[in-house]
């Protein structure tokens, strides 16, 4: 199948296309030509006048609550949300129920998204049940296409797993991911703690509690070795630690969530539980130096850190009400709003090319002779997210019902190609 | 200024100065009221009041019944002494079970911060927050404020000692919030582990030795020790917590000037404050209690009064 794509504007940093507006032609799912003027008879044509063209995204944190929780969000429903929010690549968290912490689990996942435009990749559990207990059988998971090991929303709690984890890992080359928080520290909180927990009287996350548990696992890293990233880091600490580790030379990588780059708790209104998040949003001093991490390279990847929960979870008492907040549509918008802090072509290569480097995969720029993997955005076209426009089969978002602007037109994945309706 | 701007009474947080102090004007009214031979105004006939308590109160529960039945509403009364939630109902579901049965204003106590915020926004009837978690106690400041007030003609200028267990205090905060408003002075203070990390960033001033923080106030509020609020030991015994942070007459005799005892209640005897202080003449912790229904029936009134 031969696919024109005229009029694409390349954001790609790896990319010697970049920032500039060519054609493309698109053949067996590789990059053909790029030049500035094409036309091919037989091909099909998809005119972008002049949308993003950027290599595909890749989600390293995402919550498709199947199986076990299909009312949430599950495989098919997630995979459309991907695809349409502009992601050709998700890596799924384990927490489903099952645990995703067996072949036969990794298999499913595989199996029943293995036809869908969006590649979906387990992340597979460190420990059977994600109960941080006892290892789970890490080489055969890796076998059966576990593309990184997390407990997921659970913390690594025991120092040992850890160890133990980063060493056996070392037998395949396997990445450690662990979600920095200890538990003690953080029991019963609901937000970060500081002015605003205080005035809420809600009990605080403390920030330290990010940072103790990241100087532990870098000192188990630095004993050990073996490859670690850490999933959500939130303070400005946390961002400081991880920069003198990789100074160090150690082998350590690290993600944030899009909507930690925008909220902070002194914006968080009165008891809103689509706020509450784990970690949780922090004081503005730690949101600026997430984004200056990102600009400095400390932080390698951002996620969407995608947490589907039905209102039975969500609608109730704040204390009462489970973590977690959808994120994966409103993902570009939220990038496009910050664009004068944080370079939209920054942050749209911690889309694609920082997650496939945190994982040890090839980045796929925009040339002649690689892979057309692709996702592409308008940049300015006004959009609510409501009932109607809602993608995910849970609505627990915070932008819900506000007014965003910029969204993915849709993603190119090799053959496959997924569109919104807003080229068609 | 003749009515309140807020249609419910979540907190203290929220209200403007001038509100607070049309809250203590109508207050003074229902005051005189409650001192006649006749303590019944007919002002809210046919106002339907659920009190609904999700969490233990005593004293709090009477003093707003008391309070509804002087103003002539119609009193229905829901205790529950551990959240339904737990037994598969939700607040939601419970409130809105009492409000198919036309109620019209809901006094709600919770163990969820932000409990009555929550119904506020999916319910139509006026709600007063009789205490929610560790979040805020709006009437219980209003009646603390109310008696300094009265007793010491005003608040503002006024420096106010909060002692105790500020961490899980709905009191204090509440109270923190309604000092400031009307301008006064205030500290903090209690064993490190009982104060909230960031307490200083609400503009209080914190000291850790009762002695300093006793000598430095003309008023004192007496928390009590909230065992029951937390979820692991904050200090190691209340035997050395009354040693350390226990207000006693010895203690008090020897203050340079005489300063005003208050306490929320109910009190732990010989635990944040010993008998012959609680008794004394310096405690107005009494008249708290009188001041308590006067204030909660100004609220209620002013409340009715908003429908929106």
């Amino acid at each position: 199948m031969k696919l024109l794509l005229k009029n694409a504007y390349i954001l790609d940093l790896a990319s010697s296309h970049h920032k500039s507006k060519v054609d493309l032609l698109l053949e067996a799912g590789e990059i053909a030509k790029i030049e500035k003027s094409l036309s091919t008879k037989g091909a099909r044509e998809i005119d972008l006048k002049g949308r993003l063209l950027t290599p595909g995204w890749c989600d390293l944190n995402a919550h498709f609550a199947d199986p076990g929780f299909e009312h949430k969000e599950d495989l098919s429903s997630g995979s459309q949300l991907a695809a349409a929010s502009g992601f050709t690549d998700v890596c799924v968290l384990p927490n489903t129920d099952p645990v995703l912490d067996s072949k036969s689990d990794l298999e499913y996942v595989m199996s029943k998204t293995a036809q869908y435009p969006v590649n979906i990749h387990p992340i597979a559990a460190v420990s059977a049940a994600a109960s941080g207990e006892a290892l789970s059988e890490m080489l055969d998971l890796h076998t059966a296409g576990a593309v990184a090991f997390s407990d997921g929303i659970n913390p690594l709690r025991d120092t040992e797993l850890v160890l133990k984890s980063l060493q056996y890992l070392q037998t395949f080359g396997g990445l450690l991911i662990d979600r920095p928080k200890d538990v003690f520290l953080s029991d019963f909180g609901q937000m970060h703690e500081g002015k605003r927990s205080t005035t809420l009287g809600l009990k605080g996350i403390p920030a330290i509690a990010e940072e103790v548990i990241i100087e532990r696992d870098l000192q188990l890293l630095r004993y050990a070795g073996g490859r670690l990233h850490f999933s959500l880091i939130s303070s400005a600490a946390s961002v400081d630690l991880v920069a003198k580790a990789k100074k160090e030379g150690l082998n350590v990588t690290c993600d944030v969530g899009v909507n930690y780059l925008v909220f902070d708790d002194e914006k968080i209104p009165d008891f809103d539980t689509n706020f509450k998040v784990d970690p949780p949003y922090r004081g503005e001093k730690d949101r600026k130096a997430l984004v200056k991490g990102l600009k400095s390279g400390v932080i390698d990847a951002i996620v969407t850190a995608h947490l589907p929960e039905d209102s039975e979870m969500k609608d109730l008492e704040f204390d009462l009400a489970a973590f977690g907040s959808t994120s994966m549509q409103t993902t570009f918008s939220v990038l496009k709003s910050i664009e004068n802090d944080l370079p939209l072509e920054i942050a749209m290569d911690k889309m694609s090319s920082g997650p496939r480097k945190v994982l040890g995969w090839d980045i796929i720029s925009i040339e002649v002779g690689n892979p057309a993997v692709f996702s592409m955005f308008d940049n300015d076209t006004p959009w609510t997210l409501n009932q109607s426009t809602n993608l995910s089969k849970s609505k627990n978002s915070p932008f819900f019902g506000q007014e965003l602007i910029g969204r993915a037109v849709g993603i190119i994945n090799r053959d496959k190609i997924f569109l919104n309706n807003n080229i068609r | 200024m003749s009515q309140l701007n807020t249609k419910h009474l979540l907190g203290i947080k929220n209200l403007q100065p001038n509100e607070i102090e049309l809250i203590f004007e109508t207050a003074d009214n229902f005051k005189d009221v409650l001192n006649r031979p006749i303590k019944k105004v007919p002002s809210l006939r046919d106002i339907t009041i659920a009190n609904v308590f999700f969490e233990n109160s005593t004293r709090t529960r009477l003093s707003f019944e008391l309070a509804e039945k002087r103003l002539s509403a119609d009193v229905i009364n829901f205790s529950s002494s551990s959240s339904s939630v737990k037994k598969g109902e939700t607040l939601l579901d419970t409130v809105n079970n009492i409000l198919a049965m036309k109620v019209d204003m809901v006094v709600m106590r919770h163990s969820s911060p932000g409990a009555p915020h929550f119904l506020a926004r999916h319910i139509d009837a006026n709600i007063v927050n009789a205490g929610d978690g560790t979040h805020e106690h709006p009437t219980q400041a209003l009646l603390d404020t109310y008696s300094i007030r009265e007793k010491l003609g005003d608040v503002a200028g006024k420096k106010v000692v909060i002692v105790g267990d500020i961490l899980h205090s709905r009191v204090a905060l509440s109270n923190i919030f309604a000092l400031q408003k009307l301008g006064a002075e205030v500290m903090v203070c209690g064993p490190p582990t009982l104060l909230p990390k960031h307490i200083k960033e609400l503009g209080v001033k914190v000291e850790l030795d009762i002695k300093k923080a006793l000598e430095w106030c003309e008023v004192a509020n007496i928390l009590r020790i909230q065992l029951e609020r937390q979820k692991m030991a904050y200090f190691p015994s209340l035997r050395e917590y009354s040693q350390y942070y226990g207000v006693n007459k010895a203690m008090l005799d020897s203050l340079k000037n005489p300063i005003t005892i208050m306490h929320p209640g109910p009190i732990n005897r010989g635990v944040e404050i010993t008998s012959d202080v609680a008794d004394s003449d310096h405690a107005i912790i009494l008249q708290q209690v009188e001041n308590g229904v006067a204030i909660r029936m100004a609220v209620l009134y002013l409340l009715a009064g908003i429908t929106s």
